[in-house]
């Protein structure tokens, strides 16, 4: 089964094509990065105006890279919640163009659902995985735990109950003077620095759930910054990094560890755009080696927002026969379990 | 096949390439611009009984009105055109209600001129002033002050959005806008009154006692003609027709910048001096 995805959640204008879930066939993504950061942080409005612009022609790109045409797909998958409604709608209105004018059918896709997927494409240089795995999803939108069955059925077990892991980077990028996107550089700095200079608090949140919560985290990077610049006491950027990311860390390790005992997975997934982080990839090996457990990075350019991710959680959609109306509409808020149940 | 989702009604007409409207929907559903626009695209085509694969060209309101709203036409058009390598031609969506006050008007035609008023927030309206042509007179001729009959109405100016006041003092000649072309200051002496349409939910301000319009409509009563002006434009011949690679720049008419866009020009000016 071939299918084409479209991804506009933020401001990464992305199509792929991929087969059966799991090969990709073609990918283009237009970034909107430099566009933003004379900004400081994604402007909505300006990426709506590029997504518009972009679309057909990243379309274009990715079926002649294939070297195919809309006659030869058998299906049209798009993103259709969460993220920025005005960036979401320019894709979800595009693939219904797509859908209506072709006869095929129309698949909404759950962004995270597509983070999750990620894990499943193969690459040359890495074979995809099957579920069932837990995953933990980490990017500058979301941070979630839960777990995927063999009919890639999600559960939820926890996710930030304000800001998600990425957000908390760049605000403490911000905080710092970091140019954006700042969380690439606390990672960075992070590596040169001392992870015990600062004592940042690690919040748990209640010892059963699997809930997360990083703006405290951020609020104690604040004060102990404006306590020091009032008091005209050095310190270093790098050695604030590297205590604000151990922090991090250590909550969304130990999330994991717990996850693992709850749920008896022996794979877990790290997917979304901090899967990148040095830190948090050598944190969760180590927890692997430890409880020996298979720990599973996508390759990087599946684990930022792209299109491949939303055609390969679209073809389990397709595989239950879930498809979706013309009617579809784009969410900017939109729980995993809702859109699981349609 | 034609759309528009500028305005709070989205509007698909579906007709021949004479202007005909074979088959129209209309719809003014609070936020439903982006469930139903694809449905009543379906809805119209299989009504008239025209197949995708018939389509010849496909007409996009490209505002302005609503940045999120118009965007739904748009993306939506540009993949279908894509997708089906059919023609697409924007159409102003400013145009289109002219058109449609014209269409309501009919042998009546209230008055000579028509001026189309949408809110862009902050007091200010997006629009253009439209003379109702005598005779069906060319780019070059005046078309004014003819005793011929009504023809369709002729856009004077750029699409601009200003101050609903500077609108509406444009409209008599005595007291011009500041920014008003020089070309139509003081032209209202020379025409009959305008029909004035806006979407304000609110009154409009006062009008100037001088402006005497012949009528003012609220968007809300013509919205019904949307899809029959829709495919009258998209046949007329008188917007571009983009084809192939020529689609891909499409994207709607914005008139105001984004303020992220304007407050970061203010700052660099700011800067270089
Ligand atoms: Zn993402």
């Amino acid at each position: 089964m071939r299918i084409l995805g479209i991804e506009t959640s933020c401001d990464e204008t992305s199509a792929a094509i991929v087969d059966d879930g799991v090969h990709l066939v073609s990918q283009v993504t237009a970034t909107q990065m430099a566009v933003h950061a004379q900004f400081g942080g994604v402007v909505p409005e300006v990426a709506s105006r590029r997504h518009v612009v972009d679309i057909t022609r990243v379309v274009e790109q990715t079926l002649a890279d294939a070297e195919v045409t809309f006659a030869h797909l058998d299906a049209i998958a798009v993103t259709c919640g969460p993220g920025l409604l005005g960036s979401l709608l320019v894709g979800v209105s595009a693939a219904k163009g797509y859908a209506i004018s072709t006869g095929k059918p129309l698949i909404g896709v759950h962004h995270i659902a597509g983070h999750v997927a990620a894990a499943t494409l193969t690459t040359q240089n890495q074979a995809g995985v099957q579920p069932p795995f837990l995953c933990l999803v980490v990017s500058g939108g979301h941070t979630e735990l839960l777990t995927v069955d063999e009919s890639f059925t999600f559960t939820r077990l926890g996710g930030t109950r304000d800001d998600a892991a990425g957000e908390a980077y760049d605000k403490v990028a911000r905080l710092l003077g970091l140019a954006y996107p700042g969380g690439p550089k606390v990672d960075q700095l992070a590596a040169e620095g001392d992870p015990a200079a600062f004592n940042f608090p690690r919040a748990y949140l209640d010892d059963e759930g699997f809930d997360f919560s990083f703006s405290g985290l951020k609020s104690a990077v604040n004060n102990e910054l404006t306590k020091r610049r009032n008091r005209r006491e050095a310190y270093e950027v790098r050695d604030v990094c590297a205590s604000f990311q151990q922090a991090v860390i250590d909550v969304l390790v130990e999330k994991t560890r717990r996850a693992i005992a709850h749920t008896g997975m022996s794979r877990i997934v790290c997917a979304g755009g901090v899967a990148a982080n040095r830190g948090l990839r050598q944190a969760l090996g180590s927890l692997g080696q430890e409880l020996g457990v298979d720990v599973v990075f996508p390759p990087l350019e599946f684990c930022t927002d792209n299109a491949a991710m939303i055609a390969s959680a679209a073809y389990y959609r397709a595989l239950h026969g879930k498809f979706s109306p013309l009617s579809l509409n784009a969410y900017a808020q939109l729980p995993l379990t809702a859109w699981q149940s349609w | 096949m034609a759309m528009d989702t500028a305005t709070d009604t989205l509007g698909v007409g579906v007709g021949s390439s004479d202007g005909m409207l074979a088959s129209g929907v209309v719809q003014r559903v609070p936020r439903g611009h982006s469930r139903l626009l694809q449905p009543s695209i379906a809805f119209a085509m299989e009504s008239s009984g025209t197949g995708m694969q018939d389509l010849e060209r496909i007409g996009i309101g490209v505002g302005p009105g609503s940045y999120t709203g118009v965007r739904m036409a748009v993306a939506t058009g540009k993949a279908m055109a894509q997708a089906l390598s059919v023609a697409v031609v924007p159409i102003p969506t400013v145009d289109a209600i002219a058109e449609c006050a014209y269409l309501a008007m009919g042998e009546a035609q209230l008055g000579s001129r028509i001026l189309v008023m949408l809110n862009a927030r902050r007091s200010r309206a997006y629009g253009a002033l439209y003379e109702i042509g005598r005779g069906q007179g060319g780019e070059g001729s005046s078309g004014a002050g003819g005793s011929g009959e009504a023809g369709p109405p002729r856009r004077l100016e750029e699409i601009a959005v200003r101050r609903v006041d500077d609108w509406l003092r444009q409209l008599s000649g005595s007291r011009a806008a500041e920014d008003v072309p020089q070309a139509l200051r003081g032209a209202a002496a020379g025409f009959g009154p305008t029909v004035i349409v806006h979407d304000f939910s609110i009154p409009l301000p006062s009008l100037d006692q001088t402006t005497q319009p012949a009528a003012v409509l609220n968007w809300r009563t013509l919205s019904g003609l949307l899809p029959e002006a829709l495919v009258r434009l998209t046949a007329s011949g008188h917007y571009p027709t983009l084809t192939g690679d020529a689609i891909h720049p499409l994207e709607p008419m914005y008139v105001l910048p984004v303020e992220a866009e304007a407050n970061l020009g203010v700052t660099e000016g700011g800067r270089s001096q």
